[in-house]
């Protein structure tokens, strides 16, 4: 087992992303409500650099009854769109908002003494 | 992996009306309109061609989701040396670039004037500017059918270039559709001059597409790019296009490929029952389909291989087909949608990415 220090937990707010490589694979990892996700930073679609892309809100909707207009908001669940087609993935899982068979491979994250490792 | 050859049937060359001005006289009222030296202001030309794509549906960028590291897109400009860098993205040898500008010909319709200035500055820009054959840069001529005999003269004039190796006709919109005789005379010295045309789905127009009231672009795109292409299909073949032009090289892109057996399919059902009504015809409505070609993007990928191995047979196969990528659009393919294809064999892989495209666009 290989470990690769990312950096210090210090440096990473809610949301923040940062770019490394694992054993010469591309990995993004987030920071997500002060706990770290690890993603290959490769689509399954066409092969896009998957993790680089934009991190917003995963867009839900409610339908308040039939009828009426479906109310639809961005929730707090974190996501990445690939930048090459929009292929979203959940930062938490690696899987695919639309498809739970896709997914981004996901590698484990070890803080320790305030560092962030992934290991492989 | 084995080494191919990649040409790409169409990716999309974003003009910069400013500079295609250039390439109009001074007295040219469309100087100014496109941005140029005059008294028209830009803004005159309203909302087309400036602002071509559906905008009530949605954001064709998913809201910014889609990004480009190569080029400015969604930005409206490019320059000759973009192409290089695209080519090199793509891992392209050969490149058939297509004005994006034409696509909104779908939304003109009785104003036939600014497409001719149009086509033809955008046929002379690339010539003197971007084209390069010996770089495996080309591009097609738009063909701006609302003015047939305007298109004639416009491949008379550009149509032997070298750089030149097609014409693009955009599907969306053209009334009545493209079997009409009307556009007799531009088939009829494309296969004279043996350039290929190439009808081309457009994506202007779709907020109007066929009902109004889709509420999200993925409504509008997903049925109004299969519906452009299909209808001048059906027109074409039942008309008898390519009875009356046997030699003319015909091909569809940019609507995938699973729609290509359901008008085939369709079109011989009713074909059977109803011949008496495309008397030109000497065969299947499908049978001339499969003479046809076709761009594969956006590839659909089932959850099995087997299909698409099956959809491909039914086209014609291989031979049939081009790879075209649609970049730097949304939904843009890359070549790894044939080369990761287990069903393919080395062959078969490089008459897709390359050998179909060079015998379509003499290249």
């Amino acid at each position: 087992m290989s470990r690769t220090h990312v950096g210090s937990v210090d440096e990473f707010e809610h949301g923040d992303r940062t770019l490394t490589s694992v054993d010469g694979t591309s990995v993004g990892v987030f920071c997500v409500d002060d706990e770290f996700y690890a993603l290959e930073n490769e689509c399954p679609h066409q092969g896009g650099p998957a993790c680089s892309g934009r991190i917003g809100g995963e867009i839900v909707a409610e339908i308040p009854e039939p009828g009426k207009r479906k109310e639809e908001r961005i929730s707090d669940n974190l996501v990445v769109a690939c930048p090459w087609h929009g292929w979203e993935f959940e930062i938490e899982t690696g899987i695919h908002l639309g498809d739970d068979s896709i997914c981004l491979e996901k590698f484990e994250v070890v803080v320790e003494d305030g560092e962030v490792y992934v290991t492989s | 992996m084995a080494s191919f050859t990649v040409t790409d049937a169409d990716a999309h060359y974003l003009e910069d009306l400013s500079r295609l001005s250039e390439y109009l006289e001074d007295d040219n009222p469309w100087k100014g309109r496109f941005g140029g030296d005059g008294k028209d202001s830009r803004e005159d030309v309203g909302s087309v061609p400036v602002n071509i794509f559906p905008s009530s549906t949605g954001s064709r960028n998913l809201y910014g989701r889609i990004q480009r590291d190569e080029v400015s897109y969604p930005g409206e400009e490019m320059t000759a040396d973009d192409v290089p860098r695209i080519m090199a993205h793509l891992g392209l040898d050969n490149c058939v670039l297509l004005s994006q500008k034409m696509l909104t010909f779908a939304r003109l319709k009785a104003d036939d004037e600014r497409a001719n200035v149009l086509a033809k500055t955008y046929t002379e820009y690339m010539l003197d500017q971007v084209v390069d054959p010996d770089e495996g840069v080309y591009t097609m001529i738009p063909v701006p059918w609302q003015d047939p005999e305007y298109a004639v003269e416009l491949l008379d004039e550009y149509g032997d270039e070298r750089g030149i190796c097609g014409a693009c006709m955009i599907t969306g919109g053209a009334e009545p559709p493209m079997g009409n005789r009307k556009y007799d005379p531009i088939y009829e010295i494309a296969e004279k001059k043996d350039i290929a045309i190439n009808f081309h789905t457009g994506g202007g127009g779709l907020d109007e597409f066929h009902q109004k009231g889709y509420e999200k672009f993925i409504e509008t795109h997903t049925l109004g790019f299969l519906y452009n292409n299909a209808s001048q299909i059906v027109s074409v073949v039942i008309q008898g296009v390519p009875e009356k032009f046997p030699d003319l090289k015909i091909a569809f892109q940019e609507s995938g490929l699973f729609y290509v057996p359901t008008v085939m399919h369709r079109l011989d059902a009713e074909y059977l029952k109803r011949q008496s009504e495309a008397p030109l015809l000497e065969k299947r409505p499908s049978e001339y389909m499969k003479e046809f070609y076709y761009g594969i993007q956006p590839m659909e990928l089932p959850e099995k291989e087997e299909y698409l191995e099956q959809i491909i047979e039914m086209i014609g196969g291989p031979d049939r087909l081009m790879y075209a990528s649609d970049y730097p659009h949304w939904d843009y393919d890359r070549p790894s949608v044939i080369t990761e294809r287990p069903f393919l064999d080395e062959s078969e892989k490089q008459r897709i990415l390359s050998g179909t495209a060079e015998e379509v666009f003499g290249i």
